[in-house]
């Protein structure tokens, strides 16, 4: 275990260094910051409906972004410097260069949703003069969607090379943030025929679904009374605990077999 | 090594058979709390449409909100209704979107004169049903559909059922439940408007002296029942002053006096002022549905051939005048039926006070030898959403509505040709 934590703390370490994450993080924090500029082109609820949606659109994008820049090229890189021999020939399992690959990257994603959440609660409460708690929840989903992101990341870095990874954990994002929704409408629509809908409803049980992590739509219209939240919250957060072990596992399996 | 291999595949599928058990789990409450309920016209829901905006969709939205704000100022509200389209296709659960822009399409196209373009008024209520589709568990926007009845239209009828559906949220404004009291009135349901008030009367008794607001809130609703109760009485009661009917001695004429050019005038025996008589001009035998089903799916094009005028005319000293120009405004009027109806109606449901208290808010102190009717209305058939927090016996209510009621009023309509109002052949067009 300590091997493992050893390598997500070098991982962090090695991530919060990097340049491209840390300009990702930076303009982030100033979108943010400059956010209350919004509040003169709409007065009251408007004003609130436009910096709560703008703040909350910039750390989905920066989560984003920063989840598959940093981990598409995490494993890659060790192979292709031979740093990873280095770190085999010592007493560290395959599994543990995986595990401790993945905690220094949610461990990143911690620091720069923390960095992110603080400022975007210190421009919230500037603009519109309060303090939303509701706003937290929406970051807590944000963070575990990134999260499950990373996951699925680092399982195609063990495989793949990073400019094709960046286009199939791309692809993977926005099938997962639309599938619920496509499944939605088709079950409402009683032409589709169940050839149409049996394997869409198999795609959205296996593919990692993003869309149950997007929560802010209530955040920003407060009016919305919600059923079982704090149920739904719970279990999609076990969602994304089980889809993240469910990814590390396949990852270790794949990079155990390996040839290097 | 085959060993660990065939654990990590065992813990695979595990992992994967109790994931999909949680997305099974997930998705219906995703379903009812976060996904858009109503499609698109093209059949998409907003993810699918707008993928490339993601994260910032309701950004997106909020902005547009604010640039189709800066149309309605500057008086451009063609812009607006593309701009309404747009954001709730964005965000569905922006509630100020669909009230407003209700509103504004219910309210805001008027001719020259002021008069509201009234083929707008189904575009409204479906833009409304809409929004409540969408936002079922709120109860706003039933609210803002039954005061599109009750203050637009002035169907009272029909306002009642969404009044119901909105009174049944416990988190709805208090000043709001008062709505379903006047709508019951102005429907002719007193018992009902008298049982509403009295149970108002004793929520509010309940948080008397909490603060101004609460003892407020107690003041007027004890006002309001005082008032309903004495309202009954005086005109309904023992030695109604309602009686013996007073004779409206009701008529009315039209005379085009320019192309597109009406004058109207006629007289109205009510002995006090503040009566208004209600004059509508429309292609002969089409009226304008007022519900949301009238039309099938929302757009923003009103009939184009259709001309609907519709005017409320002040009565002094018994009579009443106007001249009634349509020239300035084609769009509005196009004049393309051959025949049209002049209708002029005065109604007590929505007289003053004083006219009612004479005559009735259901109009039984009133007599008329040529024109007086018995109008009967029922509301229509309500379907609730699923996901809306109403207890079943209104659902069944509301779905098949049995509940008739009854008032009086004076009608007349007069024919016109299309040659008669262009003045084809003579000075006209």
């Amino acid at each position: 275990m300590n091997a493992t934590f050893a390598i997500a703390g070098a991982t962090f370490g090695e991530a919060v260094r990097k340049r491209i994450l840390m300009v990702i993080l930076l303009v982030a924090l100033l979108i943010i910051l400059i956010s209350p500029a919004f509040e003169p082109f709409a007065a009251g609820r408007g004003a609130r409906t436009l910096i709560i949606s703008f703040g909350f659109g910039v750390i989905q994008l920066a989560g984003t972004f920063i989840a598959i820049i940093m981990c598409t090229s995490m494993i890659p890189t060790e192979i292709e410097r031979r740093t990873i021999y280095t770190i085999l020939s010592k007493p560290v399992q395959r599994y543990q260069f995986v595990l401790g690959k993945f905690f220094g990257a949610v461990g990143t994603l911690g620091f720069m949703y923390l960095m992110m959440g603080i400022v975007f609660l210190i421009a919230s409460r500037m603009a519109l003069g309060g303090f939303d708690p509701q706003i937290l929840r929406g970051l807590l989903m944000f963070f575990f969607q990134s999260s499950l992101l990373a996951a699925v990341v680092l399982f195609f870095s063990t495989f793949v090379s990073p400019l094709v990874n960046y286009f199939l954990s791309g692809g993977v994002f926005l099938m997962g943030n639309l599938l619920s929704s496509f499944l939605e409408t088709i079950q409402r629509n009683p032409e589709v025929t169940p050839i149409t809908r049996i394997p869409v409803q198999l795609l959205t049980v296996i593919l990692p679904n993003f869309a149950n992590f997007n929560v802010q739509n209530p955040i920003i219209n407060p009016e919305q009374m919600l059923t079982d939240e704090t149920a739904y919250l719970v279990q999609t957060i076990g969602y994304a605990i089980v889809y993240i072990a469910l990814l590390l596992v396949a990852s270790m399996l794949i990079f155990n077999q390996r040839e290097m | 090594m085959k060993r660990n291999y065939s654990k990590l595949w065992i813990a695979i599928v595990v992992l994967l058979l109790i994931q999909a058990g949680l997305q099974m789990r997930i998705f219906p409450l995703w379903v009812r709390n976060y996904a858009p309920k109503q499609a698109t016209p093209v059949g998409l829901a907003p993810e699918q449409l707008l993928v490339a905006v993601a994260g910032f969709r309701e950004f997106m939205a909020a902005i547009l909100w604010v640039r189709a704000d800066g149309f309605f100022d500057s008086g451009n509200y063609d812009a607006v209704l593309p701009m309404l389209r747009l954001v709730t296709w964005l965000d569905p659960h922006n509630l100020d979107v669909y009230s407003t822009g209700a509103w504004h399409m219910g309210y805001n196209f008027t001719d020259e004169s002021q008069r509201s373009d009234r083929r707008y008024i189904p575009m409204a209520l479906k833009f409304l049903e809409e929004g409540i589709q969408n936002n079922p568990t709120v109860w706003d926007l039933y609210f803002e559909m039954g005061w599109m009845y009750y203050h637009k239209i002035q169907d009272p009828v029909n306002a009642v059922p969404w009044m119901q559906i909105a009174n049944e949220y416990p988190d709805m404004i208090p000043a709001r439940r008062h709505m379903l009291a006047h709508s019951f009135f102005k429907a002719g349901r007193f018992n009902d408007a008298v049982d509403h008030w009295a149970k108002l009367f004793l929520d509010a008794e309940k948080d008397r002296g909490k603060d101004w607001e609460a003892n407020n809130t107690y003041d007027v609703r004890q006002n309001n029942l005082e008032d309903t109760i004495l309202d009954l009485l005086r005109r309904y009661g023992p030695n109604p002053e309602t009686q013996p009917p007073i004779d409206l001695g009701f008529d009315a004429t039209v005379k085009v006096v320019r192309p597109r050019v009406l004058l109207v005038e006629g007289k109205l025996g009510i002995p006090t002022i503040g009566a208004r008589v209600t004059v509508i001009l429309r292609d002969k035998g089409r009226t304008l549905q007022y519900s949301p089903s009238a039309l099938k799916t929302f757009t923003f094009e009103v009939d184009s051939k259709l001309t609907y005028m519709q005017d409320s005319l002040a009565v002094r000293e018994e009579k009443f005048r106007r001249e009634i120009d349509m020239s300035k405004d084609p769009k509005m009027y196009p004049f393309k039926a051959e025949e049209y109806e002049v209708e002029f109606i005065f109604e007590p449901r929505y007289a003053s006070p004083n006219i009612q208290a004479r005559i009735g808010s259901d109009g039984v102190g009133m007599y008329d030898a040529r024109y007086l009717e018995l109008a009967r209305e029922k509301p229509s058939p309500i379907s609730v959403p699923e996901y809306a927090k109403v207890s079943d016996a209104l659902r069944r209510e509301l779905a098949n509505p049995t509940r008739e009621t009854t008032y009086y009023r004076v009608r007349k309509v007069i024919t016109l040709t299309r040659a008669d109002i262009l003045m084809l052949g003579q000075r006209g067009e």
